[in-house]
Formats: C-alpha cells, structure tokens, sequence
C-alpha cells in the first residue's frame, strides 16, 4: 500500500502517470518486498492488462493498481460533473441569447412600424397638396430612418445566421444578378441622378455561392449612392479576370465618384467593431456583413481611391472571385 | 367597398391602420386584439370580411393558429401576414395565408398586397 501512495505522490508531484514495479519478493525468498516508483506513458488500463497477463503480478502489485484506477475513477466522475455542468451553463448561454436576439428583432420591427405607420397616415389623412414641404421633408426623414433601423435588423440576423449555420453553396451566374442589382438601385434612388456603366468580359460568369452574392453587390452600390453628395452619381462597375499563382479569379471592381475614404480607414470600414471594441462608425453593418459573405465564399474584397493618392475623388470597391473548376 | 378585418394587439398599429384603409376606401369589418377574438369575430360575421390582416404574436391564439381555424370554417377567406417574426414565413404561406409582409413594411406595399389578394379567385 505505500508503494501504492507513493506512485500516487510521484503522479501528482511529476504531472504524469507513475507506477510502482515490484523487484524484491518475500514470498520468494527475499528478505524484503521492495518496489520502485517511476514516470511512465502507460495508462491504468494498460498497466492493469500487464498486471492480468503476467505471472508475475502480487496482491501488492493489484493493491497498486487497484489504488490507481479507484483515483482515476472518482477523477473522471469529477471532470465528467465538471463537463455536464458545463454544457448546461453554455446552453443556457446560447438559449438567453438567442432569447434577446429574437426579441430585439421582433420588437424593433414592431416599433419601426409603430413609427412608419402614422406617418404615412399623415400624409394620406392631409394629402400631398396640403402638406408644407418642411412637414414633407420631416416625414421623409422619419421614414428613412426606420429603412435604416430595418436594415438594421435585418443584417444583424443575416451576420447571426452567416456565424451559426454551415452555408449552402452552389453555382451562381454573377453578370445576371450584378444586372438586377443595378436595376434594383436604379428603382431605390428614382429622385437621385445615377449614371452606371456595365462592363464585364463575358456574358456568363459563374462563381460558387448562393443568393447572397446579390445582397453583397446591392450594398455596395447603395454605399457609392448614399456617400455621395454629386449632382450626377457616377458608378463603373467593372469584370474582368486575372491570373495570380496559376489560378485564375474574376475581379469585379466598383469604382465610384462619391467622398472616398481616407487611407487610416480603409480596412476599418469592413469592421463593425475594432480591435478596440469600439463602434466604426461610417458604413454600419453592411460592410462587415459583405467582407463575411464574400470570405465565405472564398473570395476576397478591399477598397482603393478611384484615383490613386486623391481618396477624395471617390472609391473602388474591388472584389475577387476565385474561378469555378 | 371590401372590407378588411384587423388582427393586432398594438393600439397604435389598430389606430394607425384602420384611418389608412378608411383613406385608401376599404372598409374596417371590425378589429380584433387576439387570435381568439379573430376567430370570435369572424364567426360572427354575416358578411365575411374580403381580406384579414393577420399578426403572429398576439394574445391567446397567436397567428398561425387563428389562421388554421378560420380557413377551416372557409377555405377560401384571404388572410395576408404581417409579422415582424419571419422565421414563421414558410410556415403562414403553407397554412394558406395568400401573402406575407414583414414588419416593417410601407402602406403602399400593403395596398398592393391587398389588391393583388383581392383579385384571386
């Protein structure tokens, strides 16, 4: 037995398994018993197999052993309490917050609508003639700001949804959705002067993905737009392809005339939060949400000046695709 | 004129909506606070209302469930969604609402809705 606690002193002290071998027999004629303690790589079921297997084994040698496995029962029950204890207090976690997210996103919707409603009950009760067009330009302010807070929203759950669930990828044909994105930022912005000129080196690219991609390709276009205070909006959107180490990638650039972006924020604008933890403020969400779905789909996406050296003459947002083998 | 039966619990929603419709020239078949309500009223019409505009998270029956019983007793009632909870899009749709808009939607979107609903048959 104190071979026994003596392995269990040296496995303690030394971090690692110590077993005592018995090399000196009584029952053998010895004129003691007598045992040596030392480190060892082998389990307690191994060291219990050896034991079982050898004619060799004493009750000692059992005694030993038997010591051991008792500890390192009780010493897996615990860490097992531990794990179970664990588990529970992360899924607790997880459950509270997936709690508050629904709730936030349910409930600010909600009031977003609490808030667009009647403004638009006030333009329909006091019709567009009668309305003085400082009442007009509030109410448009109103409700640009709930489109802000249900983007808002709607990002946060996309962002949640990109970091929680393997996403489903496929072949998408790119030239077509950028087409319908330019459409669609055309029927957002009717009151705004948008000039866009489209040029791709081929009619069908197909890149691997999902719907996404149009999200990705609509939040930039609407950032040229809505940083941009020119009479005249001027976007160029740009596909090629190019080589780089054997592999061939699309480049789509979206090359604007809006304000630029200063070279210290380049990167952050695809940040939400910095290292710092603190908020960039700038271009929200979408950015951030956009440089996640385009990594996702192993692409990759940075922001040059339009023309270079002068970032206040606008930005080129370019992206790069790797090709579909 | 068709009339438009109101399912919500927010007061300002039931205030704000009921003037917009009167305004665009529908008529308010009532308004109801909870599903059961829905449900309530809507058995009690003598004159099904043409369309109801449905919330999800309502008191007592919530959306789905209101849904469920009211196009048991006709099939053919046009209920139209309007919920900020979108996980439950699929599930509104399959039952048999004929549109779903999330919260928070502009007017004209819901008037185009309306109208659209209103000439299936």
């Amino acid at each position: 037995m104190v071979a026994g606690k003596m392995a269990g002193y040296c496995s303690k002290h030394f971090m690692t398994n110590c077993w005592a071998v018995q090399t000196k027999f009584i029952a053998k004629g010895d004129d003691v018993d007598e045992f040596i303690v030392e480190p060892s790589d082998r389990t307690i079921e191994e060291e219990i197999g050896k034991l079982l297997t050898t004619d060799e084994a004493t009750k000692a040698d059992m005694a030993v052993a038997l010591t051991r496995l008792t500890k390192e029962i009780k010493e897996r029950e615990k860490i097992e309490t531990q794990l179970r204890q664990s588990e529970k207090r992360f899924k607790d976690a997880y459950d509270r917050a997936e709690f508050y997210k629904d709730l936030f996103a349910h409930d600010i919707n909600n009031l977003l609508q609490g808030i667009l409603s009647p403004t638009q009950l006030i333009e329909v009760m006091t019709k567009d003639e009668k309305l003085e067009a400082s009442i007009k330009k509030a109410l448009n302010i109103i409700q640009e700001q709930v489109d802000r807070g249900s983007r808002l929203v709607f990002n946060v759950r996309r962002l949640s949804q990109l970091e929680e669930n393997n996403m489903m990828m496929e072949k998408v044909e790119i030239v077509s959705i950028l087409k319908k994105s330019i459409e669609n930022l055309k029927n957002s912005f009717q009151d705004k002067k948008i000039e866009i000129n489209f040029d791709s080196f081929d009619e069908e690219i197909f890149i691997l993905g999902n719907e996404l991609i149009q999200y990705v390709f609509e939040n930039i276009l609407i950032n040229s737009v809505m940083h941009n205070n020119n009479p005249i909006i001027k976007i160029e959107i740009k596909v090629s392809k190019q080589t780089l180490r054997n592999y061939y990638n699309y480049k789509i650039e979206f090359i604007d005339n809006g304000f630029g972006i200063e070279d210290s924020r380049k990167n952050l604008v695809f940040n939400r939060v910095n290292k710092d933890g603190k908020n960039v403020s700038g271009m929200g969400l979408g950015l951030s949400l956009v440089k996640k779905i385009i990594e996702i789909f192993k692409g990759k996406i940075w922001v040059e000046d339009r023309i270079e050296g002068d970032y206040s003459k606008g930005s080129n947002f370019i992206i790069l695709f790797p090709e579909m083998i | 004129m068709p009339s438009i039966l109101i399912v919500d619990d927010e007061p300002s929603i039931q205030f704000t909506f009921k003037h917009i419709f009167l305004a665009y020239g529908f008529e308010i078949a009532g308004i109801a606070n909870n599903g059961e309500e829905a449900i309530g009223l809507f058995k009690s019409f003598v004159n099904k209302p043409d369309i109801i505009l449905m919330d999800h998270r309502i008191p007592i029956k919530n959306g789905l469930e209101a849904t469920k019983e009211i196009l048991q007793l006709d099939s053919h009632t046009k209920i139209i969604f309007k919920s900020a909870d979108s996980s439950i899009k699929n599930e509104a749709l399959s039952l048999g609402a004929v549109s779903f808009q999330d919260k928070p939607f502009k007017i004209e979107k819901m008037i185009e809705e309306i109208h659209k609903a209103l000439k299936q048959r």
